[in-house]
């Protein structure tokens, strides 16, 4: 295995060390009135992170310098293993679409969208432009049915949570309140 | 006889119009969630969560309860019929379900299937109302040690059992912990990594830990995977053919090591339904008297996976009942249901009558609640698989609606949103770099009891962690604990040297 192959599978422990370390110092400046014989708050956060720690420094040590060996797997793993190679070898599975990366991008883009305009647009319009955005994304071609699947999804959402669960959800701003507002009056929720 | 009386008490609540409908409508949607693509049983639980926050307490928790049951059956249509298994539970299901429809004979599998899953609900309810108010009156003796290492012991085997490699669960365990340190700690009042941001402050709240990660992250995974679509070609002519009761008779066996399988493997924490399936179709391996044929198409193969797979439920809502430790996904979302209508599970719940009436009811829910399944199930079928054609791209995007929906209502804060995005791009990494989630969500639900535990007998024993192993109880949970997390290694360790 190449040096930048390993220190790839490295990476996300040396971050994780990184991680426990830093949040170490933190432990070290919490602040509390105790008795001086007892453990204190810091004492638990610290037990955890110094495990963590080392978990990590195992891993890193085995990533870059071991010899290849297999990772000690829990029982689920195994199982769901050779049930996975019985079942390619008894059946070959149907065609599997490529993982895309830009695909995954635009998901968390319109997601973290909808979580930043919810409150300008309110929760009837941000939750229509998201139903269809992410049908979108997520690679459904009809793109009228999924407006039309965002509006009524949105509608229906709007009127369960508002009428049956007593939700009050964001109503939005300026000219947006006002189409959330008379949407509440046609619907006779206010 | 007590026992017995309240257990009627509990079938008068349920059969009370609202509900009885709240049932049926957990049935339907723990079926739906099952076949849905993209959907899996502790999700749909999830996504039900907010549903309930209006709701009395008893409706809400036969609701979620309903979904619980019905989501380790649903799955089985589609495993046997189109080869697709709703979640790892139902991949034993593929290996004689699915190959007893290829042979030609789909209705009859699919009967085996349904005759399983409601002899395991009947027997995991049975064993529920038998040993849950004997277990609570045990659990009430036991002092803080044991406690903790109980719950030391639960985390222990949520790692060993779990998917992912046995450090990557340790680490994912350690994050969950973590998690669950920060705020103001229940000992001294100290702020811990709050960083003067009020939220953080009042903590992290364990639904937003699990509603994002489960929830978004799953989401996030198929997304970037892509999304297949299924054919259906064949639903028109779906039906259920029935075994006739000399049939079932002459499978006692299978039955009752399924069942066994199902509630010894629902109790311990972590392990949950795939785990008893796949423990239940080797047992049947070792000691069917047809296991020369397992994988062939034999009803044997259903039914074992099937039964252990629907029994484990009443194991594992032994432990949340009993003692208010949950060991799996769908419990704890079932605990923060009772957390939120103000009911700590444990116990002091039997000693409680209202809260005890509760319990009662969930019980009488559970075994109508099984009938209930095996008629939709049998009525329902071809509707239900139809459901499978729905394009997954659609469902997506409601279930993060449902997340988003759920988060922000428990505490009318948009804030949450933020945080149950951040922990869905997290549950994202953690399936990228194959860390598994289970571990960080139960150890951020159980991190708050671990360490109160841990602190409450450091205290009162004068930080002698020695006690943890001299006393008998503790520590003989404690070696469970040890054994069950070397357990991985050795059995490494042994498939090494017989291969070599």
């Amino acid at each position: 295995m190449s040096v930048v192959a390993r220190a790839a599978g490295a990476a996300p422990y040396a971050v994780l060390l990184a991680f426990a370390a830093g949040f170490w110092v933190l432990a070290d400046r919490i602040e509390y009135l105790g008795a001086g014989s007892r453990i204190g708050p810091d004492a638990w956060p610290k037990a955890i992170l110094l495990f963590m720690g080392l978990l990590c420094l195992w891993e890193i040590g085995k990533r870059l310098f071991g010899r290849g060996a297999a990772a000690v797997d829990g029982i689920l793993q195994s199982l769901m293993e050779k049930a996975e190679a019985a079942d390619a070898q008894a059946a070959p599975g149907a065609p599997v679409v490529p993982p895309s990366g830009a695909r995954l991008a635009a998901g968390m883009a319109v997601t973290l969208g909808y979580v930043l305009l919810v409150d300008v647009l309110g929760f009837f319009l941000a939750t229509t432009a998201f139903l269809t955005g992410f049908a979108l994304v997520g690679g459904y071609r009809r793109r009228g049915l999924a407006l039309g699947i965002g509006i009524a999804g949105s509608l229906v959402l709007f009127v369960a949570f508002v009428k049956v669960v007593y939700v009050s959800l964001p109503l939005g701003v300026g000219p947006f309140r006002a189409v959330s507002l008379g949407l509440m009056t046609l619907l006779s929720v206010r | 006889m007590d026992v017995l009386a309240q257990l009627a008490a509990g079938f008068a609540l349920v059969l009370a119009p609202t509900n009885l409908l709240v049932l049926f409508i957990g049935l339907v949607l723990g079926l739906l969630v099952a076949v849905l693509p993209g959907l899996t049983l502790v999700m749909g639980v999830v996504l039900a969560l907010p549903f309930t926050y209006a709701m009395d307490i008893t409706p809400a928790i036969i609701l979620l309860t309903a979904m619980y049951v019905t989501g380790t059956y649903g799955g089985a249509l589609t495993a046997i019929l189109f080869r697709v298994p709703g979640e790892p539970i139902d991949v034993p299901l593929l290996w004689d379900g699915y190959t007893m429809a290829r042979n030609g004979e789909p209705a009859r599998a699919l009967g085996w299937t349904l005759a399983a899953a409601f002899v395991g609900g009947l027997v995991a309810t049975g064993v529920m109302v038998a040993f849950a108010e004997p277990v609570a009156r045990i659990a009430l003796t036991l002092s803080t040690p044991e406690y903790f290492a109980i719950i030391f012991f639960g985390l222990a085997s949520v790692v060993s059992l779990g998917g992912g490699s046995v450090t990557n669960a340790l680490i994912s365990l350690c994050l969950g912990l973590l998690i669950a340190t920060v705020g103001v700690d229940a000992t001294y009042g100290a702020e811990r990594f709050a960083f003067g941001v009020p939220m953080l402050a009042d903590g992290l709240e364990y639904l937003l830990v699990m509603v994002g990660a489960y929830g978004i992250g799953e989401v996030f995974t198929r997304l970037h995977q892509g999304y297949a679509a299924t054919s259906i070609g064949t639903a028109g002519r779906i039906q259920t053919r029935l075994p006739g009761l000399r049939q079932v008779a002459a499978l006692k066996g299978t039955f009752a090591r399924g069942s066994l399988v199902g509630v010894i493997v629902g109790l311990v924490p972590g392990a949950g339904a795939t785990i008893a399936s796949f423990v239940a179709y080797g047992t049947e391996g070792q000691y069917g008297r047809r296991r020369g044929e397992l994988g062939t198409g034999i009803a044997e193969g259903i039914v074992a996976p099937q039964t252990a797979a629907t029994s484990s439920v009443g194991g594992a809502m032994i432990p949340l009942l009993t003692m208010g430790i949950p060991g799996s996904g769908a419990t704890a979302i079932i605990l923060g249901a009772f957390l939120l209508h103000g009911v700590q599970p444990g116990p002091q719940i039997f000693a409680n009558p209202e809260q005890s009436a509760v319990v009662y009811a969930v019980f009488a829910s559970m075994f109508l609640g099984v009938i209930g399944m095996c008629l939709i199930g049998f009525f329902a079928i071809k509707l239900l698989v139809r459901v499978l054609a729905f394009p997954e791209a659609i469902v997506s995007a409601f279930v993060v609606m449902f997340c988003f929906i759920g988060a922000f209502a428990a505490r009318n804060t948009l804030s949450d949103l933020y945080v149950i995005t951040a922990f869905g791009v997290l549950g994202f990494l953690f399936e990228r770099f194959r860390f598994p989630i289970a571990p960080l969500v139960l150890g951020s639900i159980l991190g708050p009891l671990a360490e109160n535990t841990f602190m409450t007998t450091m205290i009162s024993f004068d930080n002698d962690w020695t006690v943890f192993f001299t006393r008998p109880v503790a520590g003989t949970v404690m070696l469970l604990a040890l054994v069950a997390l070397g357990y991985p290694a050795v059995r490494r360790l042994r498939e090494t040297r017989r291969a070599a």
